[in-house]
């Protein structure tokens, strides 16, 4: 299973792959700092659940989640973000969305969300 | 005495947010202290725009090697290279976070831009008709750094 990370902050970007091997997801990891990029990404890669940022400059990541609905792809989507108001969450869930992690976060809120699409603890290779 | 109110739940609001941004990802207490930045030390802030149905700035400002330590700790990274672009790359995150969990008591509708980031000696900041609505220092063990609010929907013709 490889995951997608999608985030304009290579910070944000790091420490979301920290915080997946400390939840003790060691998933394979490929990371996009725009969501043109992602989509990039997409044509060449086998890609099984995205991680995406929802602030990010030109594509915000609701315009990505849209795109890939519209574009017919059934890939698993949730959103990282610094925002969570009840607005948001209802628009993600909307959309699509799987799930919502607000930052600040910690590992057990990534366990919490990851898990009933990922199962617990599963050991993969890690890029 | 409205206005008063407001600007007390935003400094609430922000004590927590900060606290808690600083507790969870960076595993570092935090003070709200009375002590402003020394504009003639190297700076490095960070600035995230509101706009929408309320129009404003949330800016976060600290010393340059504090900006260092604190991605240090949020990268769990030991030795940064001074020179890094992790150093910007965090403080911007840092102010995004707080941005972002302040946006939910602004007005609804409010939407954020993407974080500017200001590095240098002797600057100061100013938003063209902006009124800061709270500002606030924390210390921490490497110093403290500032969070100010800035409303600018009293620009001339806008936000009323």
């Amino acid at each position: 299973m490889t995951i997608l990370v999608v985030d304009d902050s290579k910070a944000m970007r790091m420490i979301i792959r920290r915080t997946m091997r400390e939840a003790g997801f060691h998933h394979k990891l490929v990371e996009a700092s725009s969501a043109a990029q992602a989509l990039t990404v997409l044509q060449s890669t086998q890609i099984d659940l995205i991680l995406s940022d929802w602030n990010m400059p030109e594509m915000n990541g609701m315009d990505l989640l849209v795109k890939l609905k519209t574009d017919g792809h059934a890939i698993k989507f949730g959103f990282v973000t610094s925002e969570s108001s009840s607005e948001m969450q209802s628009t993600a869930k909307d959309a699509g969305a799987a799930f919502l992690i607000t930052k600040p976060f910690t590992p057990e809120a990534f366990r919490s969300a990851l898990e009933p699409i990922l199962g617990g603890g599963e050991s993969q290779s890690s890029a | 005495m409205e206005t008063k109110l407001i600007e007390n739940a935003h400094q609430e609001d922000l004590d927590h947010i900060v606290d808690d941004l600083f507790r969870t990802m960076l595993a570092t207490e935090v003070t709200p202290v009375a002590e402003y930045l020394p504009s003639d030390e190297a700076l490095i802030t960070a600035i995230i725009p509101f706009a929408g149905p309320w129009k404003g700035d949330l800016v976060l400002e600290c010393r340059r090697p504090q900006a260092r330590y604190y991605a240090q700790r949020f990268l769990q990274i030991e030795d940064l290279d001074e020179t890094s672009d992790d150093i910007p790359s965090t403080l911007g995150e840092l102010a995004n976070i707080v941005a972002g969990n302040l946006k939910v008591v602004l007005p609804k509708g409010v939407t954020m831009g993407t974080p500017s980031l200001i590095e240098g000696k002797d600057y100061t900041v100013r938003v063209c008709g902006g009124r800061t609505v709270c500002c606030r220092s924390y210390s921490t063990d490497v110093g403290s750094f500032l969070v100010r609010l800035i409303d600018g929907s009293t620009l001339v013709g806008e936000g009323q």
